[in-house]
């Protein structure tokens, strides 16, 4: 992925991280390494977790793709006290963002929807 | 006659930018200063700056004196898409209209005192008028979950002691802390009778719908425990229309004890009211958790009102034995609801479609902001299709906690769980 790319990916998710429940977030491609703002910006308390996604992140990528032409949305995780949802942005790119289990879901997920769009459109432009 | 509307929308983080951007673009769309100004922000600028630096910036370009009333919503929708944070605002010039503006204060401590205040500044101002028909925007704060010693803010208290202790800070927390219901089933009808050959649109200010504050905007002030009014005399014409996307599923909750202020059901088919409540909807009691509004939202209640429409709430605060509603029960028997995602969709299509054979110039929406919540991203498969029925027109749709319409035809109408819209035409 170009640098001036990387920038604007990161810029998108900077700002969803601004976002009280938005504890952790990031946008991997399938054979690309993951992208995120620092991790210092992240105010999950468990950071195992995190490392956890990070390392499996791969395996959401294989489901998305594997249930891509029924029309693949999003992918829910709940883990501990935490929520992990999975926005597929295309075939091969998931945004990740993880939330408190018990956040107020679904404004965050206006939000999120937001930056899905905004993303696709970088995505698109290659 | 000329009817100039600019819609605007702004994603700032900090509150004094947010507020100079909206009154930037709303004031480059208008031929002359507004005639009036309705705006909506969501709660995060209570952080970013705070709402007084959001209005002082928006007022950097709106004169002041210029009537404007809004607050705080759970999200927005406008053209150009659905937002959970951020602030929109829609201001309007017209040279052939009259304009008045109103507030009332503590509304939950004396809701017919604040009704009553807000209403006269209104009338003073626009009794006079020579333009045929009516519309009015009624804004103010909502309910808000009260936090008391020991327990903290909680929907669900199941401790006896504690359940106890609620109960007994239910009026003083009310009255002296002005934390509890909003009380404005207790001051829309007056609206409704003051206002009768009105039009009527309102919704009730609330934060991220965790009902834990709420603020309202007059002018350049901003309020708590308020009730503010916009009233309008023109020579268009309007109308409103209310639906949600909710049927009867045939069970009803047949009330045997009602608290003095009948928002406190205790009984339920002479049962304890929290016990029939989880037996009719075949609920086991872990249900009752933190979680607990999420599935509420699908199943309101409703009980034909005075006013003459069915008025619909979601079961408040579970305390004890007892559950407390938002609003005041009338009768004693509540119809159970019920949605599906797909139907809650359709409630906006359904509601617009009430004006398809008119072309309108502007459409102002209130809905509830659990149907936000409860949509979550599919709220913008919503906003494409409000978009569509609108076309070129523009409109603007806030997230409330408690939504209300009036008219001479149909009545009052106020609860949640609701999509309810003012629309004006030629």
């Amino acid at each position: 992925m170009p640098d001036q790319k990387i920038d604007a990916v990161i810029r998108v998710l900077d700002d969803l991280l601004n976002e009280d429940d938005i504890l952790a977030t990031m946008v991997k491609s399938r054979g690309a390494p993951a992208v995120s703002p620092p991790t210092s910006r992240f105010k999950i308390k468990n950071f195992a977790i995190w490392q956890l996604i990070n390392a499996s992140v791969d395996q959401s990528l294989a489901l998305v793709d594997a249930f891509s032409n029924a029309g693949a949305d999003k992918l829910y995780l709940e883990i501990a006290e935490y929520e992990i949802i999975f926005f597929v942005i295309d075939r091969g790119t998931v945004l990740v963002a993880v939330i408190p289990a018990l956040a107020n879901k679904g404004l965050l997920e206006v939000e999120i929807e937001n930056a899905r769009r905004v993303l696709r459109q970088l995505f698109r432009r290659g | 006659m000329v009817f100039t509307v600019a819609v605007a929308k702004t994603r700032e983080w900090n509150g004094r930018k947010a507020g100079q951007e909206l009154g930037l673009k709303l004031t480059s769309h208008l031929p002359r200063e507004p005639t009036f100004v309705i705006v909506y922000a969501t709660i995060q600028y209570e952080k970013y700056g705070g709402f007084q630096e959001f209005l002082q910036g928006l007022h950097e370009y709106i004169p002041k004196g210029t009537p404007l009333i809004g607050g705080t919503v759970a999200a927005f929708m406008t053209h150009e898409g659905v937002f959970s944070r951020g602030a929109a605002a829609v201001a309007v010039y017209s040279n052939e209209m009259d304009v008045a503006a109103g507030c009332g204060l503590n509304t939950r401590r004396n809701p017919i005192l604040a009704g009553r205040e807000c209403i006269s500044q209104m009338k003073q101002k626009i009794s006079e008028s020579v333009y045929p028909n009516g519309f009015l925007f009624v804004y103010y704060s909502s309910a808000v979950v009260p936090s008391y010693p020991f327990i903290g803010r909680k929907a669900v208290i199941t401790s006896k002691i504690l359940g106890f202790l609620s109960k007994a800070l239910y009026d003083f927390s009310l009255k002296f802390l002005q934390k509890g219901v909003d009380r404005s089933d207790e001051f829309l009808p007056l609206f409704a009778d003051e206002f009768h050959d009105y039009q009527i649109l309102a919704g009730g200010c609330t934060d991220d719908v965790k009902q834990t504050r709420n603020y309202v905007f007059f002018g350049n002030r901003v309020l708590e425990n308020a009730v503010v009014g916009l009233a309008l005399k023109t020579s268009l014409s309007g109308g409103v229309a209310a639906t949600s996307g909710f049927k009867p599923t045939g069970k009803e909750f047949q009330l045997t004890k009602l608290g003095q202020d009948r928002r406190i059901i205790f009984e339920i088919g002479g049962e304890p009211a929290k016990k029939a409540f989880l037996k009719i909807l075949g609920w086991p009691e872990a249900y009752l958790d933190d979680r607990v509004f999420s599935r509420l939202f699908w199943y309101p209640v409703s009980f034909q009102s005075r006013f003459g429409r069915n008025t619909m709430q979601v079961f408040g605060l579970f305390v004890e034995d007892s559950i407390i509603m938002p609003y005041r029960v009338e009768g004693d028997k509540l119809q159970l609801l019920t949605a599906t995602g797909k139907s809650l969709l359709e409630a906006a299509s359904e509601n617009l479609n009430y004006f398809h054979d008119k072309k309108p110039l502007l459409g102002i929406i209130s809905e509830c902001g659990l149907r936000a919540i409860t949509l979550g991203s599919r709220l913008h498969d919503q906003r494409e299709t409000v978009s569509e029925i609108f076309g070129g027109t523009p409109f603007v749709s806030a997230f409330f906690a408690g939504e209300a319409i009036y008219s001479q035809v149909d009545g009052l109408s106020y609860g949640n769980d609701t999509f309810k819209s003012l629309l004006f035409w030629r």
